[in-house]
């Protein structure tokens, strides 16, 4: 009789642990997939701007005419001193920049970017991509609003 | 099988409501003069917006609860979390999938709430559940235009009234607006067709039907029949009734999304006060009643009130020269329907008990002589 209590009572802690095993594992898969679902889709706009920029001390000249396409978007050409938005879903996106260089040779350079999850609107700034495409420090910087004061 | 006069009058009886919205659309459609392809696209848009938010209904009638006008609840907690999505920035698919998710903590604790005090009002769980969705408005209202800025960080100025805290009156949805119905977009003779909303409410049909028969479906089943049998079975009648609102909140939540998803706009403080009733008066329409309902009903219901609510605006310019008649007609017929249904209801269980007695009695009769 007491084995028969102990068998049982064993028999329902085994229950007991793996139903709570299996609530603790959904509920995690549901706060992964929750987390997927908001880096996926969380809207950042890229500011593509063709503007003379100084960047750890180097001075970038804006380009005459520039084309620029992120991921499948139309192209968007800016000329000197131009800014445009690419609003655009996810962290990391292609962007191709297509110029003419002094010798008339168009040049195409693409790369991947991952925009930081925080950053809500970040600017691209095309000269010093061309200078420095590898270094994402170089082109890609925190868009700051400057208040004006008294 | 023969249908007796008897059989039919019985039909008639129970189906009133029904048969009196076909008569009503009979004569509406010819009246407004709209072209059936253009009813058509409008049914089609109305079933995928609202046939979540009704079968949500379903479990708390197979309960024994009755009409849970208490999914207002589900629709506030639907509603915070589009608040929620919209101020992350977060658009499309993901957003709906996070929607959804965030919003089921909020139906959960509201569920609860209202189940537990519905368990302390047996018998009067629909105007209860009335009077909670009044109460829990005041609630969601307080802390959507108090807490939402100074105590929960709202960064997104579109969201915020000019004054600095409380969400604005209307919140554009654009970011999500659609993005379900027209993730798989097929358009027969001109006729849009949202394919993967009306997927979603197949799983959703689908999960309703499986539910029905798990352990759980059974005792809420057996505690919609008999709450004191059901108790003597060893069913944990009050946990089975909390968990049934709970449930119908969830889905609630779920279908407040998927509705609003559609409409593209959140009217922050009233889109979900009138929800409820319009559910409500679409599945009795359908043909269900306080104790009975079913899949069928949530559809038929659906097709039936939205054909009048579609067609009496212009049935009503082209009859006396005013649409406001159709808009007033509206409002008055979804009251009367739910009016009209649980009269019905009363008379049919008084007549049902009446019957039943007279049985008793000429057995009993019988059974003396004998």
């Amino acid at each position: 009789m007491i084995q028969l209590n102990c068998l049982k009572q064993s028999r329902r802690v085994t229950t007991m642990t793996r139903r709570t095993i299996v609530r603790i594992s959904a509920l995690v898969v549901i706060l992964l997939l929750a987390f997927a679902m908001l880096r996926i889709g969380r809207q950042h706009s890229i500011l593509l701007d063709d503007k003379t920029v100084t960047v750890q001390g180097q001075e970038y000249k804006a380009l005459d005419m520039v084309e620029v396409k992120v991921d499948k978007q139309d192209s968007v050409e800016l000329v000197k001193r131009d800014r445009d938005v690419a609003v655009v879903t996810g962290q990391s996106h292609k962007i191709k920049v297509t110029y003419t260089d002094a010798q008339w040779n168009e040049i195409e350079l693409e790369r991947k970017i991952k925009i930081p999850f925080d950053k809500e609107m970040i600017v691209f700034s095309v000269p010093a991509f061309i200078e420095n495409p590898d270094d994402d420090t170089y082109y890609l910087m925190p868009f700051e609003t400057t208040s004006v004061g008294n | 099988m023969k249908i007796t006069k008897e059989t039919f009058i019985k039909l008639f009886r129970n189906n009133l409501v029904t048969v009196m919205f076909v008569i009503i659309c009979a004569f509406g459609i010819p009246l407004s003069g709209y072209s059936a392809n253009y009813l058509i696209g409008e049914i089609i848009v109305r079933i995928s917006r609202n046939s979540f938010l009704i079968l949500s209904l379903l479990i708390p009638i197979m309960a024994g609860m009755g009409l849970n006008f208490g999914m207002t609840l589900g629709a506030m907690a639907g509603e915070i979390a589009l608040i929620f999505v919209t101020d992350w920035s977060v658009v499309g698919i993901p957003a709906m999938v996070l929607a959804c998710i965030l919003s089921v903590p909020f139906s959960i604790i509201l569920g609860t709430i209202c189940g537990r005090i519905l368990n302390k009002a047996k018998g009067r769980e629909m105007v209860t559940s009335y009077i909670i969705g009044f109460f829990m408005n005041g609630v969601y209202q307080l802390f959507v235009l108090y807490a939402m800025g100074p105590i929960i960080p709202i960064k997104n100025k579109a969201l915020v009234l000019p004054r600095g805290y409380g969400i604005r009156n209307t919140v554009n949805l654009i970011g999500i607006r659609r993005s379900l119905d027209d993730l798989i977009k097929v358009r027969i003779s001109g006729v849009s067709v949202p394919v993967a909303t009306f997927l979603v409410i197949a799983v959703a049909c689908v999960f309703i039907v499986w539910f029905r028969k798990t352990k759980l479906g059974q005792d809420m089943r057996a505690v919609g029949q008999d709450l004191e049998v059901s108790s003597a079975a060893g069913i944990k009648v009050e946990n089975t009734r909390v968990v049934s609102i709970v449930l119908s909140t969830v889905l609630a939540g779920f279908g407040m999304v998927l509705y609003l998803q559609n409409m593209g706009t959140l009217n922050t403080y009233n889109s979900h006060t009138q929800i409820g009733m319009f559910s409500i008066a679409a599945i009795l329409v359908g043909g269900a009643s306080v104790n009975k309902a079913s899949i069928p009903n949530v559809f038929l219901g659906v097709i039936l009130f939205h054909l009048m609510f579609i067609v009496s605006p212009m049935a009503g310019k082209n009859l006396i020269g005013q649409a406001q008649l159709g808009e007033y007609f509206r409002v008055f017929v979804s009251y009367g329907v739910i009016t009209l249904s649980l009269v019905l209801y009363e008379m049919r269980k008084k007549r049902e008990a009446n019957d039943s007695a007279q049985l008793l009695e000429t057995e009993q009769e019988g059974y003396n002589n004998d």
